[in-house]
């Protein structure tokens, strides 16, 4: 029989029924309530009409029914796709035309962005919402099924024909060319990272454990899965509590959590404010990271402080689920401007530091990083072409599907055998953990037809948030625009985090002497903490 | 609502526009579910509220609710004058 992800709730439902499983705010729901619940959306699922391999979307906050959504439509053998719930409509809209699918399960604080899908009559014709919360439906959508709904359906599990070589879900990431790239990821795929990552860090039935990133993030994964396959509590944790550092560290404490995973603005934000007392959480055992660089002081300001845990860096792009390597910090760095190192592969993977000609690099030299192993994405959605260019033939490999992934990430393998990260290949820059590729935000600022020119740049800053997105501009002639306007207006096509946060106007923009845009020149003009405003 | 509290809501308006490049439609806009205002934006606000209004904010008095909307702000700086002039 096949393993897949669904089964491990199943499993704990069956031993353990009254085991906490999912904690949100006043909320608590038992491994058997999960295992019912979503047995039940299944059901209504497949009887209307989803059918093997099919993507669900889900436009809901994070909550224990966006959970119990997710196992649902696992168990209706399709592939689950969360959206950003604060995506602009215009950039959910391509995400889900992408995905050529009936359906979208919906709940939370999505009223606007659902009408405003629902707004356009060819897509209400194509779409169909399950609303998924016990409150009513936000005005001018009319769901085919909400949660009431449910209840008449069996409790009893609906018989699954997918393998682990199918989709469990679709993930989308930041384009360059402005449209997001869907990344499948296989059960397989993710039950190979958490066959690795639960017994390295001994997670047991008793851990308490975090569940911090957004589930459009593909961390998010590890929370949700790697707490079922223990049997584990996930606690998810509020996004609004991102505003205020010391109301996350309040419920590290409260709930007594056991493991925090996050990107390391979150952690470096916390520091900031100093809101780690000297012998803090008691019950957290490791602190583990992933998405981008953690500043080294903010590192030294957690070790200091929380010395009963292990703090672990993980690495790894979506496109290789999860994480592909781990480096646990054996103790607190001496110096600030020590480099924390990506580390070792993961079981069932291999990191390979190449040259051009895809030899690999002698110790402490600069290649290409380049991933090999079961974490693989079979590729992009429906883009053989983008999966082309991303995921090749392992070279001399003679075996079919024996595939490296570039990741653009420049890194050396020192002396130690341990990787390190250097920077980028290319203009994809980290902010907050997510990656954003800068030419999505000149293809929006551009379609705004009130710029002449634009460029986008990342600038490396000393803050919590790692990278400011720049931008430089010059207005059409007649055509007054201002820094708050063209953020507002940008702001129908983006999310938040990839809205630029410093601009400069100029009468034109500094070229190079072949005439392109000169970028780094850009990158020094920005470099000082330049104004956002006149 | 009060004279003052309706300057208040300006002056927080033009702020947002003018230091955070970030446009408020309404006082009452949910900031935080818009994103509007996000943890970046949040510092940038609290060295602006000290600057301007003169209010150091301790973190500790500080609920997620006193930050959901320009009118929720403005309630914040009134009340945490209030307290400080008795």
């Amino acid at each position: 029989m096949s393993r897949l992800l669904q089964h491990w709730v199943a499993e704990q439902a069956r031993r353990r029924p009254d085991a906490g499983a999912l904690v949100f705010q006043q909320r608590r729901l038992t491994y058997g309530d999960l295992e019912v619940q979503s047995n039940r959306l299944a059901r209504l699922l497949r009887e209307a009409g989803c059918a093997r391999g099919d993507r669900v979307c889900l436009l809901s906050s994070k909550s224990p029914e966006t959970i119990v959504a997710i196992l649902g439509v696992l168990k209706a053998d399709a592939m689950y796709v969360p959206l950003d719930p604060g995506s602009p409509v215009a950039r959910a809209e391509k995400m889900i035309a992408a995905c050529d699918n009936r359906w979208i399960l919906a709940g939370g604080a999505v009223g606007p962005t659902l009408a405003g899908l629902f707004a356009s009559p060819e897509f209400a014709r194509t779409h169909a919402v399950g609303w998924l919360d016990a409150t009513p439906p936000p005005r001018g959508v009319d769901p085919r099924f909400s949660a009431v709904d449910l209840a008449t359906y069996s409790a009893e599990p609906p018989a699954c024909r997918n393998s682990e070589a199918d989709g469990a879900h679709i993930l989308f990431t930041s384009g360059s060319t402005g449209t997001p790239k869907g990344v499948m990821i296989t059960h397989a795929n993710v039950r190979r990272f958490i066959e690795w990552a639960v017994p390295y860090f001994g997670t047991t039935s008793t851990d308490r454990i975090s569940g911090h990133p957004p589930l459009h993030f593909d961390l998010s994964t590890f929370d949700i899965f790697g707490t079922f396959a223990a049997g584990a509590e996930l606690h998810l944790v509020p996004p609004e509590l991102n505003l205020l550092p010391h109301k996350l560290a309040e419920l590290i404490r409260r709930a007594q959590l056991t493991q925090w995973f996050s990107v390391p603005s979150a952690l470096n934000y916390m520091a900031k404010f100093d809101v780690v007392k000297q012998g803090d959480f008691p019950s957290l055992k490791r602190v583990l990271w992933c998405g981008e660089v953690f500043p080294t002081p903010a590192l030294i300001y957690w070790m200091q402080r929380v010395p009963h845990a292990s703090f672990t860096n993980l690495y790894g792009p979506t496109e290789a689920t999860i994480a592909s390597s781990y480096y646990t910090v054996p103790t607190c760095p001496t110096s600030e401007d020590e480099v924390i190192p990506i580390g070792r592969a993961c079981d069932g993977e291999e990191l390979l530091v190449l040259d051009e000609a895809f030899r690999p690099v002698p110790p402490g030299e600069v290649g290409e990083l380049y991933i090999r192993g079961a974490g693989l994405s079979p590729g992009y959605w429906r883009d053989p072409e983008k999966t082309q260019g991303a995921f090749l033939p392992y070279p001399g490999s003679a075996t079919p599907g024996d595939r490296i992934y570039r990741t653009g990430d420049l890194a050396s393998v020192g002396a130690d055998g341990l990787v390190r990260f250097l920077g980028r290949a290319d203009s994809q820059v980290k902010t907050r953990g997510y990656r954003v590729e800068l030419g999505e935000i000149e293809t929006a600022l551009h379609a705004l037809g009130t710029l002449r020119e634009c460029a986008v740049v990342g600038v490396a800053t000393q803050d919590f948030d790692g990278v400011a997105i720049c931008c430089a501009y010059v207005p059409l002639a007649d055509v007054a625009v201002t820094p708050a306007s063209l953020r507002e207006a940008v702001a129908h096509a983006l999310p938040s985090y990839m809205l630029p946060s410093r601009w400069l106007a100029f009468d034109e923009l500094p070229k190079t002497s072949n005439g392109k845009i000169d970028r780094r020149k850009l990158k020094e003009l920005f470099a000082p903490e330049a104004v956002s405003a006149p | 609502m009060t004279m003052v509290t309706d300057s208040l809501q300006a002056e927080l308006t033009t702020l947002f526009t003018k230091r955070l490049g970030v446009e408020v439609p309404s006082p009452d806009t949910d900031l935080l579910a818009t994103g509007r205002l996000d943890s970046v934006g949040f510092v940038e606000l609290l060295v602006q509220l000290e600057k301007r209004f003169g209010l150091r904010v301790e973190l500790d008095d500080v609920e997620v609710e006193h930050f959901r909307s320009l009118a929720a702000i403005a309630a914040f700086i009134t009340e945490r004058r209030a307290a400080r002039s008795t």
